[in-house]
Formats: C-alpha cells, structure tokens, sequence
C-alpha cells in the first residue's frame, strides 16, 4: 500500500486544508494510525479464520440534504431511489448484473447488507459548494452534525466543489466525521441525478470505503504494486474510467484483465455492477470488528 | 528564469475528457466543473511551491508538495520530494495556453 501524500518538510500546515480526510488523521492523530492498523490485523484474522456468515445485516441510514440552491434540496423520493440501489447493490439484485463477463459472475458476491432509512434531515447553508475538510459535517462550519455513528450510517448530500462526486472515512476514525459525502448531482437515480452518475453507484462506492473497502487498483497510481487486500480482485494497474470494454489488460493480468465492472473501480455508474466474495467477507470483517455497533443495534431494535 | 504569468497561481483541475493531442486542459478549481469519479490537479503558488493532487483512498483529494521552477519561457520544471512523485505525474510542462478560465499543459 503506497500512500501518495508525503509532504515537504514546513509544508503541513500550510496544505491542511487540501489534505484529505484520511491522510490528515494519519499524520496528526496517531491514535488514528493504531486504529487503522489494528483494523488491518483483525480484518486478516477474520478473513483467515472463515468465520460462520452474520446473515443480513440491516444498516440504519440516516440522510442529511444541505442545500444552499433550491434544486440541492433533493426530494424524499430521490432519496428513496438511492436507498433502493444501495439494497439492490449490496444485495447483489441489481438486473444489470447481466453485464459481467461470465468469467466473473461465479466471483459476485450478495454481500447480505440492507439499508433502512430511519430520517432524513434537510438544512440550508450559505455555502455555495463544500470541500473535503468535512466542512458539511459540522454544524459551525455550514453543514449539520451526524447522528449516532456508532450505531448508524450517516449519508450528507451536498455540493461537492471542484467536479467531485464523493468521498468516504475509513471505520476506525473520528465519530464527530463519521459517514459519507455525495454531490446532489450524483445521489439517487431520479431528480438531480445526472448521466454517467445517476445511477446510483457514488454512494455504493463511498459506502463500500465505509466498510473497509479499498480501491481496486491499490492506491498506488498507475503501478502495479498496490492491494486492495483482497484475494478475488485481479491486480490492476490505475483506476478505469468510462465504459471499458472486456478486457482491458494491465499488470500482467491477462486473460481477463481489469475488473472494471467491480464498484471500487472509477467506472461509469452504469459499467459498475459487482462486489466480489472477499470484498463482502472484508465488508463483514468491518461489522464484527470496527463497525460491531452495527450488529449490537441491529440484534436489540 | 523568467517568472509565470500570476494567472498561474491558483488551484487547477484536470479535465481530461477535454485533453486532446498530448495537451492537458485544466479549469479553475473554484468555478463549476462537471462532476468525474477521480479528477487530477495542480495548484501553483507564488515563491516556488506547487501541489499535485490525485484522489486519495477514501476519494478526497491527496496532495504531493513540490517546487516549480521556469527553465525558459512557458516552461515549467516540476520537482518532488524524495519518493513522493508517482509513476506517471510529470516532471515538466510547456504552457500551451494560460486565460484565467483555462490552462493548456503539454508534458515535457
Ligand atoms: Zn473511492
């Protein structure tokens, strides 16, 4: 895992801000670095020792619309169409799962993961597009707090500024910054939506982050020598854009090539249509380990 | 050496579905940009330092420090920290074109 986000000495402060979430925490919070690396060693335990499915696990989700212009203030019903294609993502019940390459369709994986909406929150800002800094988290900088991180998945749909579609938080970092960013643009499949993300598919990925997921090229630019730390996903070279076509071979991964149809490539929404097996059991590992407040809340509502 | 034009000096995003010819076109990172899963940029600051930008693993950006110095006129040279420059970022530009709407680089 190479991270690209060494920085000249005297230049920390100075890019705070352009910093991302991740990064930030690994360099100013070492608690956070424990975090992370304990997560690691309890996901490859899990994975090791093949422990008995959690069955489906119901995901509480709470949505907080900030919109500054009237058309950021997405209807309930677009909010529904964002719930439903993260069930049927998750649940491996999207149709155009069709699309894989048969070699891959023995690899997709139902990942036996729900999303219940419990509330929607709708706030208005004077901020005409937000960043990375979390500024949308936080009432005192425009945007609204999270509920209940613990035992809830926080989703913030906002305007995202310089062309960004979304952005994640590891498990194992701040509650007060836990959860998910969508642009209203690219948030639900009806409304605001707008091709090629209206399908649905930013908030699968972001969501796939939360629970531990890594991108499927490994971080590590267009090299070769990333992981994703998972088994099942071939080595890639960078991310794919658009819509490849089968194969499209980097890394010394011929036949196949690429699995761009997966969701934690950088795919079109409508090119992105699979989890795979060790992408769920890592997404499980997540829930017995760093995101167990899921499970605790699930078995007592 | 001769110094940039101060239109240089901002935060640039690479809006590669516009790139043509070996020539990478950038927008100002403050105006509406149409939305990409993973755009690129560069942020160039008076006094020398400049930042590559790439999304991170949690999507939001990461930003690699460098320098930048003008070995001629419309050139820019790029130098990074030791280990820090990815495989494929360039070590050098020829300013193509400079408005302050858009920015025109080829790799050099
Ligand atoms: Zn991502």
């Amino acid at each position: 895992m190479a991270f690209t986000g060494r920085l000249a000495p005297g230049a920390v402060r100075e890019w705070c801000g352009t910093m991302p979430v991740h990064r930030r925490l690994l360099d100013t919070d070492p608690g956070y670095a424990r975090a992370r690396e304990e997560i690691e060693t309890f996901t490859f335990d899990a994975a090791r020792e093949e422990p008995p499915p959690l069955g489906l696990v119901t995901i509480p989700t709470i949505v907080h619309v900030v919109w500054s212009r009237p058309e950021q203030n997405v209807t309930d019903e677009q909010v529904a169409s964002q719930i439903e294609t993260l069930n049927r993502d998750f649940r491996k019940t999207n149709e155009d799962v069709a699309i894989l390459p048969p070699v891959w369709a023995p690899v997709a994986a139902d990942a036996d993961i729900e999303f219940a909406l419990v509330d929607v929150t709708r706030t208005r800002t004077e901020v005409a597009a937000f960043d990375t800094d979390d500024g949308v988290k936080s009432a005192r900088t425009g945007g609204v707090d999270p509920v209940s991180t613990d035992t809830h998945l926080n989703l913030w749909v906002c305007q995202l500024g310089g062309g960004l579609l979304g952005y994640a938080q590891f498990p194992g970092g701040p509650a007060e910054t836990d959860g998910v960013v969508v642009t209203y643009t690219a948030f639900g499949s009806t409304g605001t939506a707008a091709a090629p993300f209206d399908l649905g598919r930013t908030s699968t990925h972001e969501v796939g982050h939360w629970l531990n997921l890594r991108h499927i090229w490994g971080d590590d630019g267009d090299g070769c020598g990333g992981s994703d730390f998972v088994d099942d996903t071939p080595n890639q070279g960078g991310p794919n854009y658009g819509r490849p076509t089968y194969p499209k071979v980097s890394c010394n991964n011929a036949p196949h090539g690429d699995m761009f149809v997966n969701y934690m490539d950088y795919t079109d929404d409508a090119a992105m249509v699979m989890f795979t097996r060790g992408q769920a059991a890592r997404m499980a590992a997540a829930l017995r380990g760093p995101r167990s407040g899921l499970l605790a809340a699930a078995a007592t509502s | 050496m001769t110094a940039p034009p101060a239109a240089l000096f901002r935060r640039w995003v690479h809006v590669r579905e516009e790139d043509a010819a070996g020539v990478r076109v950038f927008r100002p990172a403050d105006r509406p940009l149409p939305p990409a899963r993973g755009r690129d940029g560069l942020e160039f600051r008076a006094g020398g330092i400049f930042a590559y930008l790439r999304p991170g693993p949690t999507d939001a950006p990461v930003a690699v420090v460098g320098r930048w110095s003008t070995p001629a006129r419309d050139r820019i040279a790029l130098t990074y920290p030791p280990d820090a420059r990815a495989g494929d970022a360039p070590t050098g530009y020829e300013i193509v074109e400079l408005t302050p709407d858009l920015l025109r680089l080829r790799p050099v």
